[in-house]
């Protein structure tokens, strides 16, 4: 009896423990997204693979990111998936690994002083724990070809081409 | 390239807007109004399904899991002592054809008497030490053995499994090895109606053993003044699974009242030695 | 809005690109439809629960695209592609992404 009862207690501390602690860093994350992504808001990425007129070096690029989810969110999937439907505690360890990725590559692009990043795509690998009933963790990556302006003369040129 | 521009699309599309903590205590207690209708209603067909199966059928299955220990000489005065009572109330109880009660004796400080799957009666030392006379010692056989008339073992068992498998299946938990978890041969847990039943039908089968309920009735008393007097940290396993509450002492004698059983008789006393026997 | 996995609308001009937008949606089916589906898996055959619940996802991922869309202000969605992940047993991540663009009509 008193077995069964430290372990629900054991539980629910660590699910409180979880959320407050899960619910601030996730709060972080997106914050740092954010803030990120308009720092790079002057470096577009597209999954379409025809290239403006110009001359680029090409260079592949890629970020990747392995998130794991909380165990409060795990649980509260464990009772999503009861009644199956959306599983919303999910969305956002999705959502935040897929931005994170993107902007890893990002940030590998300019690095390179990329101008543009073309044909971008999406690899999502799900790592299990335990017996698979539950996820653990999630890996996003994203890769695609960075173009490189040949010199600054080119770039230039280009722009007015294009026009 | 001046048409590549890179705009912000809006935040919190592709995330739901439901509080997290919201949405838990939504999930959370229906999933628990869920899980008790289901475990109620699995429980009831369990017990109804078990209690259809042949009584031979329920012997051959308690056989696939324990035998029976061979008595130890040391024990042999007291085991002969408690089969003479249990076959006097074998005779006065109605058992339905090719039923027979095993009575076995455990010689463990532990207050706690049960009866379990295949028509066996465990017994306590550390409960047979507090009877104060035979009457209630028969009272005690006569209720575990009317637990075993009234098939309440093979019921319990049967809930048991129906609400565990029940219960594994909606939560996705396929295998198990049914009869191995469900604890066949250990002690089951009674409903509160099945004590009532057993107590009535116990003490009709001690007042024709005995003509009088005397000391019969006295076993709860005892019991219950026992328990108090230990205080509410009593953890024994015979208190824990048979709460004797008010209630329930009332209800005897309220079948006394109705079926006019007389204690005319003083109860008869525990034979000569007993205490050595144990 | 036009949505298409082409890398270009024919008689269409691409006035502007906007980037990147994306939906996605991760569902689970509930306990009876699993049931019913592992008795289905013993004779194979469509699992008609599952092709539901895809579509379902599908669905709502698409949508969330469009919105993700709109709100840059893009009247198509080029080069669409759809990707699926099993998360969990029993549940599916239905991705979609594209790049939305401004498209003007040439002469």
């Amino acid at each position: 009896m008193s077995g069964g009862s430290f372990q629900l207690i054991y539980v629910i501390g660590l699910l409180i423990v979880a959320y407050l602690i899960g619910s601030y860093r996730e709060k972080r994350h997106y914050q740092s997204i954010i803030k990120r992504e308009h720092a790079l808001n002057s470096l577009p990425a597209v999954n379409l693979k025809t290239a403006p007129k110009g001359h680029f070096q090409h260079e592949l690029v890629m970020g990747n990111v392995t998130i794991s989810v909380d165990y409060f969110k795990r649980f509260l999937a464990l009772l999503h998936a009861f009644f199956g439907g959306p599983i919303t505690s999910y969305e956002t360890l999705l959502d935040r690994s897929r931005r994170e990725a993107l902007l890893r590559m990002k940030e590998m692009a300019k690095e390179k002083h990329a101008a543009l990043v073309l044909n971008v795509k999406y690899e999502t690998v799900s790592i299990f724990k335990g017996s698979g009933k539950s996820i653990g963790s999630v890996e996003v990556l994203a890769y695609g070809t960075a173009l490189i302006p040949s010199s600054q003369a080119v770039a230039s040129n280009v722009a007015t081409t294009t026009q | 390239m001046n048409s590549y521009h890179n705009p912000q699309p809006k935040e919190g599309i592709n995330t739901s807007h439901a509080h997290p903590l919201v949405t838990f205590i939504k999930l959370f207690s229906v999933i628990t109004v869920v899980l008790v209708v289901s475990a109620w209603l699995f429980g009831r067909s369990g017990a109804w399904l078990a209690s259809l199966i042949p009584y031979q059928q329920e012997v051959s299955i308690s056989e696939l899991y324990e035998k029976p220990e061979a008595i130890d000489p040391d024990y042999q005065a007291i085991q002969d002592y408690l089969e003479s009572i249990v076959s006097g109330l074998e005779a006065n109880m109605d058992l339905p054809e090719g039923m027979h009660i095993s009575i076995h004796y455990e010689s463990e400080k532990v207050e706690n008497a049960y009866a379990t799957l295949g028509g066996h009666i465990f017994i306590y030392r550390g409960l047979l030490e507090i009877l104060p006379n035979e009457n209630s010692l028969a009272m005690l056989l006569a209720h575990e053995m009317a637990h075993v008339k009234l098939r309440h073992p093979i019921r319990a068992a049967g809930q048991n499994i129906a609400i565990q498998t029940g219960i594994k299946y909606l939560l996705g938990y396929s295998n198990s090895d049914l009869l191995g978890q469900a604890g066949l041969y250990t002690q089951l847990h009674f409903s509160r109606s099945m004590e009532s039943a057993a107590d009535k039908e116990g003490l009709e089968g001690v007042y024709k053993l005995y003509r009088t309920v005397s000391g019969a009735t006295e076993l709860f008393d005892t019991l219950h003044k026992i328990s108090v007097k230990n205080g509410s940290d009593d953890t024994s396993p015979f208190f824990s699974t048979h709460p004797l509450d008010e209630k329930r002492i009332k209800d005897l004698k309220q079948v006394v009242d109705d079926e006019s059983l007389s204690s005319d008789f003083e109860a008869k006393g525990l034979p000569e030695g007993f205490a050595n026997w144990l | 809005m036009d949505i298409t996995n082409l890398e270009s609308m024919p008689g269409k001009k691409i006035v502007k690109h906007l980037g990147l937008v994306q939906g996605s949606s991760v569902r689970a089916k509930h306990a009876g439809r699993d049931l019913l589906s592992s008795i289905k898996n013993l004779f194979g055959g469509e699992l008609t629960s599952y092709t539901e619940l895809l579509q379902e996802s599908r669905e709502e991922a698409m949508d969330r695209m469009l919105q993700q869309a709109k709100s840059v202000e893009a009247n198509a969605i080029l080069n669409v592609r759809f990707s699926t992940s099993s998360i969990t047993q029993g549940a599916a991540e239905i991705y979609v992404y594209g790049t939305a663009v401004q498209l003007e009509a040439t002469e």
